[in-house]
């Protein structure tokens, strides 16, 4: 019933063609945020990829998560490249809501649909 | 016999009037029953007695009206008790041993007036309280006034919300051919156990809410029109949080356009004055000291309008389920969640997630602000709350002094571009909690937050309803 009692797990990310795929789990708050961040910087600088992230087993994600999309979102911009998110639901949806996140980042119902075009 | 004869006419014509009219006079004077005196002759004795007769009738006609007068006034000030025994003045006893008091007063402006107010509970847990404000005065206001009153009691027992029973109250009074009447009506329902405070605001005016810490917010919720005016209108609820030792005043612009002799109007400025310098009293002293205030300012003025305030003091009490304590570092954050979701461990995911996401963004607040210039270490306070579907969390921070309410609100419909990377901390904890309060206590940073299950996954037993 509740999310991952301990550390959040290391993150599941899988490299396909142009794409690369995160499924991070628990929660993206202020002490999971920096290695996520992390892991996505690593992705967008090796090589030229687009960024899909899976938050389906994800409980909530706060503030310091918000920007780690936000960046990522801007720096992928200005390079032409897509940053595209889906499995958004329950408090995920409410925060990406509220935030206004849900109109700037670019948002998927599922993984085919991320996926569709790139 | 000439004389005998002219001595008899001259008794018929003056002597024997005369004694009636004698008669008469004296029958006034002893308050005897009235009669009027045949007029027999049209001579100036006849003339005199026709002037007595309308003297009289006048005088009974006047009479009359004294009494009708004086019957009035005498059923307008029973008319004045029965109002002023409609609203509770049992306050001690209403509040009971519970965590809260209450205060409240009525002036009518005339004998009787359309201003009312309410307190009771709607079942173990559940306070209600109102105000409210007929839009005129004297006898019609009075009886606007009792059918307003014994409706909003009435609807607010038989809805947990406000807004619907508020939607009721309106749809009945607007049933009615009310001579274009209509009331403002402030609704509010109170959980004694966690501070919620649900209200709904039709068209009052906006009433006052005192922190700790001498900080005076408006409740400046607007929830629909007065009652009365339109029908089928959509009301809305609004939820506060109220904290420890917090201060609620509710009042009718009677108290606001108080009229000096001058003119001059006792004004908002002012009670917000006079409430800010009453922190940390009681609803009764508070209540009595802005009576005094507005009965000073009016001096020995004509009230043009009634004058009516309610106080309400919450003081709370705390039993917590659970509490901890962790130093102020992002490296405590994963133990507090742990802890966190343990204490919650019956409760639905979307609680348990709520929770961690808004505990987490006052802890890292904490983190991020906790510097204090004499280097003693910021530690902070999780406590959690549970009332059947609410959940109540309280964070405590010897950081430096953090008003949420200074902080900027970020532009969330900027683009991608413009968006800047900070402030969304708080906007997620006010938009994702259901109420969020801040009371500067001493040293001390105090967040409180509330969560409300929309799907509670067991079910409510609602409390024993109070008799």
């Amino acid at each position: 019933m509740n999310s991952s009692r301990s550390e959040n797990p290391p993150m599941e990310v899988t490299k396909d063609g142009n794409v690369a795929l995160f499924r991070p789990e628990g929660s993206i708050d202020s002490s999971s945020a920096p290695a996520f961040e992390e892991a996505l910087a690593k992705a967008v600088t090796e090589q030229p990829v687009n960024i899909l992230i899976d938050l389906e087993n994800v409980a909530f994600v706060a503030s310091a998560g918000l920007r780690v999309f936000l960046n990522t979102a801007k720096i992928l911009a200005k390079q032409d490249r897509a940053l595209r998110v889906y499995g958004v639901k329950g408090v995920v949806q409410e925060v990406f809501e509220v935030s206004g996140f849900i109109s700037i980042i670019n948002v998927r119902e599922n993984e085919a649909d991320a996926r569709a075009d790139l | 016999m000439e004389v005998g004869a002219a001595l008899f006419a001259l008794r018929q014509i003056v002597g024997n009037p005369l004694a009636r009219l004698m008669t008469a006079i004296n029958a006034e004077k002893a308050g005897k029953f009235r009669q009027a005196i045949g007029v027999e002759t049209m001579d100036e004795m006849g003339q005199v007695i026709t002037s007595f007769n309308e003297m009289m009738e006048q005088q009974e006609a006047y009479e009359a009206e004294l009494a009708q007068q004086a019957r009035m006034e005498s059923e307008l000030g029973i008319g004045r008790d029965l109002q002023l025994a409609m609203v509770p003045r049992n306050f001690s006893e209403i509040a009971g041993n519970h965590p809260f008091t209450i205060w409240a007063e009525l002036l009518p402006a005339r004998e009787v007036g359309g201003n009312f107010y309410d307190a009771f509970f709607l079942d173990d847990n559940q306070f209600c309280f109102c105000i409210g404000d007929v839009a005129d005065k004297g006898v019609p206001a009075a009886l606007y006034m009792a059918v307003a009153k014994t409706l909003t009691r009435a609807f607010a027992k038989g809805h947990d919300c406000p807004s619907s029973a508020v939607t009721k109250v309106n749809d009945e009074l607007c049933q009615a051919d009310n001579k274009g009447m209509f009331a403002s009506l402030f609704l509010a329902v109170l959980d004694i156990r966690t501070g919620r405070l649900r209200y709904t605001n039709a068209g009052h005016t906006p009433p006052f809410l005192l922190g700790k810490g001498k900080k005076a917010h408006g409740l400046s919720a607007r929830n629909g029109p007065v009652v009365g005016a339109i029908a089928d209108v959509g009301f809305s609820t609004a939820t506060v949080l109220l904290a420890p030792e917090d201060l609620l005043l509710l009042y009718t612009d009677g108290v606001t356009e108080a009229q000096a002799p001058n003119a001059a109007f006792f004004g908002e400025d002012k009670l917000k004055q006079l409430l800010l310098s009453k922190s940390g009293a009681t609803a009764k002293d508070l209540a009595k000291s802005v009576l005094l205030a507005v009965k000073a300012h009016e001096a020995d003025g004509d009230r043009t309008d009634d004058v009516t305030l309610l106080a309400l003091r919450f003081d709370g009490q705390s039993n917590p389920r659970w509490t901890g304590t962790y130093p102020a570092q992002v490296s405590a954050l994963q133990d507090l969640f742990v802890h966190l979701s343990d204490a919650l461990f019956d409760q639905s995911d979307n609680i348990v997630s709520r929770a961690k996401l808004l505990v987490a963004e006052v802890a890292s607040n904490a983190v991020k602000h906790g510097h204090r210039p004499d280097k003693i270490s910021v530690s902070l306070e999780a406590r959690v709350e549970v009332a059947d579907t609410q959940t109540l969390l309280t964070i405590t921070d010897n950081a430096p002094a953090f008003d949420p309410d200074e902080v900027p609100q970020p532009n969330i419909d900027a683009t991608l571009e413009d968006r800047p990377i900070g402030g969304l901390g708080l906007l997620l904890v006010r938009e994702v909690s259901d109420a969020f309060r801040y009371v500067r206590d001493g040293e001390h940073n105090i967040y409180r937050i509330l969560l409300c299950d929309p799907n509670p996954p067991f079910e409510v037993i609602q409390s024993a309803k109070a008799s």
